[in-house]
């Protein structure tokens, strides 16, 4: 009688490949995705990561995260969403609760939410011209703002602004803001309210730290 | 703080307008109403240094006060061709001596979804002076 292990060990071959091939269905059907399944997810991705949605759909279809970091660094600017920001050069009007009325306009940059740059107000009397220039510094946490003025003269008051960035209807950006000052002082800032526009809009950079102004 | 009486100010809005505004508000119970009228300024002139104002918008305004807070809301409903639209001004009321008696300033914005307004919102500030006019309350 001819006994042969051929069929058990043809049989283990087949179980084997069986396995195989659940495996790799079973990794299919986990985490494995057609080329049409992956371009509408990250397409899905892509719609709603509105920061950094070309770098999380070539890192996707790249499946290299060398790669996508790659681009990342050489493409990641051009292809950036624009988020409501900061950022710019503003020019905008203002009204202190004490009658004076001014011009202003700011020089900001913005890494993630945090801002800094600086300002430059004029306020015109009937008899006399207030310039005042200092720096900025503050938080933004999507669309509001709160910002500390700090002049350069030593006896000035802080001014702390608060608002919020809007889309304008035409081409740009909006801020409308309220500020008041801490404490009474003599100044002609005791509270009022700002409104600017932008006028120019600056790429992101590196804040460098600085030795002054850290109580800010 | 006291809110009757008549309110006068500037709005300045996002997209560069400033306008003139005026209102006469009343109190009852926290509860705030009244009128405004909003007078565009035309930066230009009449060419004789004199500044040209153009009445924009009039209506009613109705809100609330919160006393703790000094805190005011207002708002204001029209409608344009139809379609309704609604600002809403959110503010503070404070002290401002020696300039008026007292300064509602804060915020206002076109409430989404509504009409489009040539104003696309921004910030407002009134005084409430010591002066009355005839026939002001």
């Amino acid at each position: 009688m001819r006994m042969s292990n051929s069929g058990p060990k043809y049989n283990q071959k087949r179980l084997l490949g069986k396995i195989k091939k659940g495996q790799k269905r079973e990794k299919l059907r986990r985490g494995g995705r057609s080329i049409s399944q992956r371009l509408h997810y990250d397409s899905h991705i892509s719609v709603n990561n509105s920061s950094n949605s070309i770098n999380v759909f070539m890192s996707k279809i790249l499946n290299t995260r060398w790669l996508a970091s790659l681009h990342q660094r050489v493409y990641g600017r051009v292809f950036m969403t624009r988020k409501l920001s900061l950022a710019g050069l503003w020019t905008g009007y203002l009204i202190d609760i004490q009658g004076f009325e001014g011009e202003f306009s700011l020089e900001l940059r913005q890494k993630e939410n945090r801002a800094h740059g600086t300002y430059n107000v004029i306020i015109r009397d009937e008899e006399a011209l207030l310039s005042q220039k200092g720096i900025v510094e503050g938080e933004v946490l999507q669309d509001k703002f709160d910002l500390v003025f700090v002049s350069k003269d030593k006896d000035s008051v802080k001014i702390r602004m608060e608002g919020a960035i809007r889309s304008l209807r035409e081409k740009g950006l909006g801020i409308r803001a309220t500020y008041s000052v801490s404490g009474k002082s003599i100044s002609p800032f005791q509270g009022g309210i700002a409104s600017a526009r932008i006028i120019k809009s600056l790429p992101s950079v590196r804040i460098e730290e600085r030795s002054k102004f850290k109580d800010v | 703080m006291k809110i009757d009486g008549r309110w006068e100010g500037k709005l300045l809005d996002m997209s560069g307008l400033v306008a003139l505004v005026t209102a006469r508000l009343k109190e009852k119970n926290d509860a705030i109403t009244g009128d405004f009228s909003v007078f565009f300024l035309s930066p230009a002139g009449d060419g004789c240094g004199k500044t040209i104002k153009r009445l924009a918008q009039t209506g009613p305004v109705s809100g609330k006060i919160d006393r703790k807070t000094n805190r005011i809301q207002l708002s204001h409903k029209l409608t344009i061709e139809g379609i309704p639209g609604e600002l809403a001004f959110v503010g503070s009321i404070t002290e401002a001596d020696p300039h008026a008696i007292s300064a509602i300033y804060g915020y206002y914005e076109v409430v989404e979804g509504a009409v489009p307004l040539t104003i696309e919102g921004g910030t407002c500030l009134l005084w409430l002076y010591r002066y009355t006019q005839k026939g002001e309350n």
